[in-house]
C-alpha cells in the first residue's frame, strides 16, 4: 500500500455528527483542561478507569489520563447517542480497548493515542483502525534505536537520509509501525520488525508493503508525527477538532436520551458499489 | 491528590509526587541500585524506589527503548520491550537483567 499524507483541516464537528462507512473521523483534542473541565469528565469515567488514573505517581499524568479517557468516552458518546459515563470497554490482549454492551455499538471502532498534552482519536464503522501520536524529540539517538527495533533495511535507509531529517524521519516510521500494530491489537512490545515500511528521500513513510491496509501519515501539530492504519482500503479521512464546549452540550442533552435512539447517529450504510462486487 | 479524582476538589497543575510511589528501601540489590538511578536519570526525577512502575512515572515505549539502551550499556544485556510491559516495576525489571546476567 502507499501511504497518503493527509493535509488537515482540523474542524469544529458538525452538529450531531455522524459517519458514514468508508469514512474514517480523526479528533485532535489538547488535554490540557481547565479544572472545571477535568472535574466533569472525571465524573464521566468508570471505577477502574478512575483507579486507574490514582496510580500515576504525578498529578501532570494523572490529569492527561483522566481528560484522554474523558474525552474519549465524550467523543464516543457523540455518535451513539448515549450518556458518556454509559460506555462501557473491553480490552484486548494488549490493552487495546473497545466498546462493550450494546449489540450496535459492536460496529463503532476507535483507537486513541497521546503523547505530552495532545491526543489523537481514530473513529469507525466495521473496520479496525490504529493510531499514534508522538511528539518529536530532537535529542533522541535515533539511529541506535532505530539499529536496535527496526528492521535492517528500515535502519539503512534511515542513516542515509541527510542528518538533519533523520529525527522527523525517525518519528514518521516509529507512528507508523506502532499505528499497525494497534491495528491489529498487538502491543509494540510484539514486534516492531514485523512488517517493514519505505522510507522516502525527504524523510516520509512512503510504503508498507504488500499489507491490505491503508496508511496515511497525520499532519497534526507543530514537533509531532503521526499516523493512521485502517483496514480495507482507501477511506474518506475527516478532521475534526474537540472542544470543552462539547462536555456542555452533552450534559445538557442527557435528559432526551433513550433507548431507540442509541444507534441513530450510525447513518445506514450507502449501498457501496465496492460491497457488491466484493 | 489521588483522592481528588474521586471528589469534586480540583486536581492541581502542580506536579509533585502524589505521595510515596515507594516500595522498601532496605535490600536492594546492586543492580536494583543502578536501574533506579537509570530511571530517575531517564525520567528527569530525583529518586525512584524499587517498587515504582516504569509506566506511572510517566514512561511510554518510546522511552522504554532508551532504557534498554541503557541497561545494554550499563549490564552488556538486552532485555525485550516485552520484560518492560510485562514486569515494568524497578525490581521487575532488575530480577530479568539478573537472570540475564546469569546471577
Amino acid at each position: 500500500m502507499n501511504a497518503q499524507q493527509a493535509i488537515n483541516d482540523w474542524r469544529r464537528p458538525p452538529h450531531p455528527v455522524s459517519l458514514r462507512t468508508g469514512e474514517v473521523h480523526i479528533w485532535r483534542a489538547s488535554l490540557d483542561l481547565a479544572d472545571t473541565d477535568l472535574v466533569r469528565l472525571t465524573h464521566t469515567l468508570s471505577t477502574d478507569e478512575q483507579v486507574r488514573a490514582t496510580r500515576f505517581c504525578f498529578g501532570k499524568d494523572q490529569r492527561r489520563f483522566v481528560a484522554a479517557r474523558g474525552i474519549l468516552r465524550n467523543i464516543l458518546s457523540q455518535y451513539l447517542n448515549v450518556g458518556s459515563s454509559q460506555l462501557s470497554f473491553s480490552y484486548g490482549p494488549s490493552g487495546k480497548p473497545a466498546l462493550m454492551s450494546a449489540p450496535e455499538i459492536d460496529t463503532l471502532c476507535f483507537n486513541l493515542s497521546h503523547s505530552d498534552g495532545l491526543a489523537l482519536y481514530a473513529v469507525a464503522l466495521r473496520t479496525e483502525v490504529g493510531i499514534d501520536l508522538e511528539r518529536i524529540e530532537r535529542s533522541l539517538a535515533v539511529g541506535r534505536i532505530a539499529e536496535s527495533f527496526f528492521t535492517t533495511r528500515e535502519a539503512a535507509s534511515l542513516c542515509a537520509l541527510r542528518p538533519e531529517i533523520q529525527v522527523t524521519a525517525f518519528f514518521n516510521c516509529w507512528t507508523a509501525k506502532e499505528a499497525y500494530l494497534k491495528a491489529n491489537g498487538h502491543g509494540i512490545a510484539d514486534g516492531m520488525r514485523s512488517f517493514e515500511v519505505s522510507l522516502s528521500p525527504d524523510g516520509v513513510v512512503s510504503e508498507a508493503a504488500g499489507l491490505p491496509y491503508s496508511l496515511y501519515m497525520l499532519d497534526t501539530a507543530p514537533e509531532y508525527a503521526a499516523a493512521l492504519i485502517v483496514h480495507g482500503s482507501s477511506q474518506q479521512l475527516r478532521h475534526f477538532e474537540w472542544d470543552a464546549l462539547m462536555l456542555r452540550e452533552e450534559s445538557g442533552t442527557d435528559s432526551d436520551r433513550n433507548e431507540f435512539s442509541r444507534s441513530a447517529r450510525l447513518l445506514p450504510e450507502p449501498i457501496s458499489e465496492t460491497q457488491h462486487r466484493a | 491528590m489521588r483522592d481528588s479524582l474521586l471528589g469534586d476538589v480540583p486536581l492541581h497543575n502542580s506536579d509533585p509526587p502524589v505521595e510515596s510511589c515507594a516500595g522498601t528501601f532496605a535490600n536492594r540489590t546492586s543492580t536494583k541500585q543502578q536501574l533506579a538511578s537509570m530511571l530517575a536519570d531517564l525520567l528527569g526525577l530525583e529518586r525512584v524506589e524499587d517498587d515504582d512502575n516504569f509506566f506511572m512515572l510517566g514512561g511510554h515505549s518510546l522511552l522504554g527503548t532508551q532504557l534498554i539502551m541503557r541497561i545494554r550499556d550499563t549490564f552488556g544485556v538486552d532485555i525485550s520491550l516485552r520484560t518492560i510491559f510485562t514486569q515494568p516495576t524497578v525490581a521487575g525489571i532488575a530480577e530479568e537483567v539478573d537472570r540475564l546476567l546469569g546471577s
